[in-house]
């Protein structure tokens, strides 16, 4: 029943992750409005003015053509600026369509998951590779790699779904890039477009952004430059209540750029400009409410604790990681395991060569046995750990540090039984990886005669083979059921 | 049918928003404002016209009196248009409020932060599962982008402590690992990977898979996999149902076929090769043999497919499946419990004191089971490397520390059956 359960969909729940899928868009759209707002009235204040103090001055003006030629000139320069205005506009509004069409998509993408009745159906896992890619986009433009980020968009057919945000994380890396190279331009531009957001933020992006440019006035140490930047100092930097900012500030003016005096020395470096870079990144994740941490590491890191088992960093279980083509590259890099590879294939290295002396140690069974079964070579490709992704070669490291998945209760296979080794398998799996063994490399079959028939994993007389160990064989008398409650 | 209270829901209100949140009124308004200040200029120009002529008729005064007089009646117009302009956005803003209002009651409160620390220190690790994702996927051109931009712009390392530096199994591993992403060699042998499966999926043309499989041939076999004979049998069938105009009818073919290939196979798959043979006496019609079954199976191409791709990756050291779409798609299935959970304990400002494993049950669905997990039935912990599974001699499982615990060191009965044994005779087993 719980695995019913644990199949069933719950749309909503689900779309916990997707959240930012509309989010995004209308904080988008919120901020165009401000913008288009603060650009009208902006405008509104200059043009009134500027008319009538045009008209006060063709009053006062007794030449009659002097008079209209200021009327003139003013009407022009106000005819530009709001035809300025209205090109501005008209580009916020295509950007607000955008977002509008975009929203669309994404509704009807959400939509789909209505449909979806169970996540063992095959359109919940097309869905899903279409959420993997749009995380991927999302975590790609956060990393700054924007172009990867596009083409992956483009050749997934899932522009719709993430140009808003390639907009928005362009739009922020082209700052950023400027800020690493040096430049404080156009994050000072962007500031002052965002002047009151940061204001209720209480933001020190601007702060540091002025520091910098009066850092640079110093760095240079000329009698002039000295002077603007105390002029510039007094002018952007003052109005602070930070003293000891302000103390170093003024400190700088005695230290030249070679300094090795501390906070000085540090305030010259290049280095800030990386630190105002990061600054300036998590600011405008903020400002866009932008998840801190990208979604892709948030579900990557749920998704490899609701996957991790004991035995997915086990000394006893082999890795898939340790399979063939590792030996393909560099086969000299891993020593052969000397006591088992031996028997089947030279060829076939184990990279977890130490865990299979470190088991042997630790394992405290009495039975006559020799030792767990830790060896690679095998027919795991019928037994279903080879698909797990946190031994996979991709995950298996990353998955090290999370916590494992909570069970409260077993999940085995039906039917289990154990082989005089110890391992234990359900009865059918161990009978059909027997069934697909005969006829492998092993040294017996090669001489017996058997063949398919003589060896075959029916329950009997015929021989068992652990498929994670290949070395030996047992009758099938010697297995044993074993019994999980 | 749709369920009630789901996101579909949106679509009337975005309709609504994409009607009056536009900015196309404001930008109309504008042009009216322009309008009236050219009309204005045109008017002044043509008063100071040389050519009385061209005056306009009207009562108007001419002269610097008609220019002042213009702007001066511009002023109130003027002011009219700035505020419907002002108007027209409080009306986008509105709307777009109400949007946003809208998307908050259909979504739950935003994910509380989890701890993905274990995570995000390892940003070169996260970068080389998504360059090898991309690449498994046969993204290739997405996938050298992505290696040339984390090459130029590496992310910053921040190892942890407590986290051993990875085992480093294959040279473009360490690569990745080191942020110098060099990912020739894998791409080579996906785009070979890519190549046989379009021979497979589109063009039906198994020779290069065959030739892969023939070359790999002792791998594949200590493996276990019959890859190799159903590729060949495959190629048999369709030798057989498609006669050739210049090398003769099908089943011929498919006859002499088998005369140089099967006889590799011959002790593997006795059965197997003597049902084949056994097809070649219908050939005449094949539809109403025993065989039609073998013969007419729409789904052979695509099943060898996935078992070619599934020994593919294996020989490379890796599964099937892109391990971080399964990881993520396990996420987001296991977020909202998390998520759940997280914002319980917040409330109640208790703390998640479990180490090492999550502190609620995450169901998955059952295909994302891939390993056994054993909960030791007496005290409900799983079974570990440090804990491990014991058998007692009736068959019976518990952990090693419940049977210490609970034998004290002596004979004592099972905790589920009237056995009694010893506590040395339980045997470690390994699932």
């Amino acid at each position: 029943m719980a695995e019913f359960h644990a199949a069933a969909l719950n749309p909503n729940s689900h779309l916990i992750l997707d959240q930012s899928l509309l989010r995004l868009p209308t904080e988008i759209l919120k901020k165009n409005n401000k913008t288009a707002q603060t650009l009208v009235s902006v405008e509104q204040h200059h043009v009134l003015k500027s008319l009538s103090s045009a008209a006060k001055v063709c009053v006062e003006t007794p030449d009659a053509s002097t008079a209209q030629a200021a009327a003139l000139s003013a009407l022009d320069t106000n005819i530009a600026n709001l035809t300025l205005l209205k090109s501005k506009l008209s580009a916020l509004q295509s950007s607000n369509a955008n977002v509008h069409s975009s929203t669309h998509a994404r509704l009807t993408h959400l939509a789909e998951l209505q449909n979806i009745p169970s996540l063992a159906d095959v359109k919940y896992d097309e869905w899903s590779r279409v959420r993997l890619d749009r995380l991927l986009v999302d975590y790609l433009l956060r990393q700054g790699y924007i172009e990867s980020a596009r083409q992956l968009a483009t050749s997934k057919s899932i522009l719709p779904l993430v140009s808003v945000e390639i907009d928005a994380f362009e739009a922020c890396g082209r700052i950023e890039k400027s800020l690493r190279s040096g430049r404080l331009t156009e994050a000072l531009v962007w500031c002052s477009d965002n002047k009151k957001e940061l204001r209720k933020l209480n933001s020190c992006l601007e702060g540091e952004l002025r520091f910098q440019q009066y850092i640079e006035l110093v760095r240079s140490g000329e009698w002039r430059k000295l002077g603007e930047a105390t002029v510039y100092a007094r002018k952007h930097l003052a109005g602070g209540n930070d003293a000891e900012f302000a103390i170093r500030a003024a400190g700088l003016l005695a230290f030249t750029s070679d300094t090795s005096a501390e906070p000085y020395r540090a305030l010259y470096s290049s280095d800030r400009y990386t630190t105002l870079a990061t600054l300036f990144l998590q600011t405008y994740q903020t400002l866009y409410s932008l998840p801190e941490v990208p979604l892709l590491s948030t579900t990557l890191s749920a998704g490899l604790s609701a996957l991790k088992t004991p035995a997915c960093h086990s000394n006893t279980t082999p890795s898939i990681g340790s399979n063939p083509g590792a030996s393909a590259h560099n086969p000299s890099q891993h020593p052969q395991n000397p006591h088992r590879n031996r028997t089947t294939h030279s060829n076939n290295p184990n990279v977890f060569t130490p865990s299979a002396t470190a088991t042997a140690s630790v394992n405290p069974s009495s039975s006559s046995t020799t030792g767990p079964p830790a060896s690679t070579t095998s027919a795991s490709l019928l037994l279903t750990h080879s698909l797990c992704p946190i031994c996979s070669t991709e995950l298996n490291e990353l998955a090290r540090g999370v916590p494992r998945a909570h069970h409260l209760k077993s999940h085995v296979d039906a039917d289990l039984v154990v082989l005089p080794n110890g391992r234990v398998y359900g009865r059918r799996r161990l009978e059909e990886a027997n069934r697909a063994l005969v006829g492998s490399g092993g040294e017996e079959e090669g001489s017996g005669g058997g063949g398919r028939d003589g060896n075959g994993g029916a329950e009997g007389d015929g021989w068992v083979r652990d498929p994670m160990d290949l070395g030996r064989r047992w009758k099938w008398s010697e297995v044993k059921k074993v019994y999980i409650s | 049918m749709p369920r009630a209270g789901g996101p579909i829901d949106l679509f009337r209100e975005l309709e609504e928003l994409s009607r009056r949140g536009s900015l196309e009124k404001s930008v109309d308004d504008v042009q009216k404002a322009i309008d009236m200040l050219v009309s204005a200029r045109a008017n002044i120009e043509s008063s100071m016209s040389p050519l009385p002529y061209l005056q306009p008729i009207s009562n108007l005064p001419s002269g610097p009196a008609n220019a002042t007089m213009t702007l001066a009646r511009l002023q109130t117009p003027l002011k009219k248009s700035f505020d419907s302009i002002n108007e027209d956005l409080t009306e986008v803003h509105r709307a777009n409020s109400s949007f946003t209002k809208a998307v908050d009651r259909k979504l739950d409160k935003p994910l509380s932060t989890t701890s993905t620390d274990a995570v995000t220190a390892h940003p070169s690790l996260i970068n080389r599962a998504i360059a090898m994702h991309l690449l498994r996927a046969g993204q290739f051109g997405v996938a050298s982008t992505f290696i040339g931009e984390a090459n130029a712009s590496p992310p910053v390392p921040t190892t942890a402590p407590n986290t051993p530096n990875p085992y480093m199994q294959q040279a473009w591993e360490q690569d990745f690992a080191e942020g110098t992403l060099k990912s020739e060699s894998l791409q080579r042998q996906f785009s070979e990977m890519y190549y046989i499966l379009h021979g497979l999926r589109e063009a039906r043309n198994l020779s290069p898979a065959i030739e892969w499989a023939r070359g790999n041939s002792r791998i594949l076999e200590a493996r276990g996999s019959n890859l190799e004979f159903e590729l060949c049998m495959m190629q048999f069938i369709c030798l057989f149902s498609e006669d050739n105009p210049i090398e003769g009818a099908g089943p011929l073919r498919a006859w002499a076929y088998a005369r140089s290939s099967f006889p590799v196979f011959s002790s593997r798959y006795t059965r197997e090769i003597n049902q084949l043979m056994g097809a070649l006496a219908f050939w005449e019609n094949i539809p109403d043999s025993p065989y039609a079954q073998l013969f007419t199976n729409d789904t052979a191409w695509e099943n060898v497919a996935t078992s070619f791709t599934r020994e593919f990756c294996s020989l490379l050291g890796l599964s099937a499946e892109s391990p971080l779409f399964l990881a993520t798609t396990a996420g987001a299935v296991a977020l909202p419990v998390l998520d759940k959970y997280l914002k319980i304990t917040k409330e109640k400002k208790t703390e998640w004191t479990s180490i090492g494993e999550l502190p609620v049950e995450t169901p998955l669905p059952p295909a994302y089971h891939f390993h056994s997990i054993f909960v030791c039935p007496v005290s409900k912990e799983q079974a570990t490397d440090m804990d491990p599974p014991m058998m007692m001699p009736c068959g019976h499982v518990i952990c090693k520390q419940s049977l210490e615990t609970y034998s004290k060191g002596a004979r004592f009965k099972c905790p589920y059956c009237p056995s009694e044994s010893h506590p040395r005779d339980a045997k470690r087993i390994y699932l």
